[in-house]
């Protein structure tokens, strides 16, 4: 491999690192600022509540407040509608709710 | 000087994706995904991988969201398929642009990218496996490869389709990782 040959191979291999560098630094800094996400069909709900149960069947409970905000149709919440949510896991397996978007009715 | 006079196009160019994706980058992911209006699992990937497509760097963690719904049920093949078909949509704006912006290149940016083509034109064998193989394990943007291709004079045919394959096989197995192995994905993450 010739001096000409070998810059060229450094200068592509040194501009596609920095772009996979760059790209890890944001994705990174993007995973730890973001929420925690759970999807899942619902078993059951009341008013504070909701219990999901993802595809190998773990249950979640979803602590929902005023604050919760809802996209879609709030009254095809129902058992057997497949939802996701956004908010934040506490230590004792709850999941309080930021969001929840109903993706499919029952 | 005289370099930077020569290329500002370029500059410009790359310091707009740069600047798109540093901002998008700033905006939590759930914000993004509440300005897309459907409600619908693939459609909503389909949009999401388009957005990361469309930026340079993985504008937001799509991958973390494909995973949530395949282990919340949804269909981990369509979910993968969505998703790649977004990305290669999103990969096909970085080509177009690329091959734009070709006339504008210095000489001697022309002269680098021309000497990287002779030396892939020695083995165009390798060409198409390399690229799927790129797309089935590399989580990174499949920008810079596109873009330097699509300088080189490769057709959309030659780069887009098999780093198409290589996203779906890549999506597809990513969802099945959620399905399976979610939580500890998440929690290797730091998520």
């Amino acid at each position: 491999m010739n001096k000409n040959t070998l810059k060229v191979w450094l200068i592509f291999i040194g501009v596609a690192l920095a772009f996979m560098l760059l790209a890890a630094i944001i994705s990174f800094r993007q995973i730890h600022s973001d929420n925690d996400r759970v999807s899942g069909r619902v078993v059951s709900l009341d008013n504070d509540s909701l219990v999901i149960v993802d595809a190998r069947g773990r249950e979640t409970t979803l602590v929902v407040g005023e604050e919760t905000s809802f996209k879609g149709d709030k009254n095809e919440m129902t058992p057997g509608a497949l939802i996701y949510s956004y908010g934040k896991k506490t230590e004792d397996g709850k999941f309080i709710s930021y969001g929840v978007r109903i993706m499919k009715k029952p | 000087m005289g370099l930077v006079k020569k290329n500002i196009k370029v500059i410009a160019l790359l310091l707009l994706f740069v600047a798109v994706s540093i901002t998008l980058g700033g905006i939590p992911s759930d914000t993004l995904i509440s300005y897309v209006g459907s409600n619908n699992a693939f459609i909503l990937m389909l949009v999401l991988g388009t957005i990361g497509g469309l930026t340079t760097f993985t504008g937001i963690p799509y991958h973390f969201i494909l995973m949530s719904f395949a282990a919340g049920g949804v269909n981990p093949i369509g979910l993968g398929l969505a998703t790649a078909t977004g990305v290669m949509m999103g990969d096909s704006t970085m080509f177009l642009l690329s091959k734009k912006v070709k006339d504008s290149l210095s000489p001697k940016i022309l002269d680098i990218v021309n000497h990287a083509s002779v030396h892939l034109s020695k083995n165009p064998k390798l060409i198409t496996p390399a690229l799927i193989l790129y797309g089935t394990f590399s989580p990174f943007s499949n920008d810079f490869i596109v873009a330097s291709m699509s300088l080189m004079g490769y057709s959309f045919k030659r780069i887009i389709i098999p780093l198409a394959i290589g996203n779906i096989f890549f999506n597809i197995g990513l969802a099945y990782l959620g399905l399976y192995a979610y939580d500890s994905m998440i929690g290797f993450f730091g998520g």
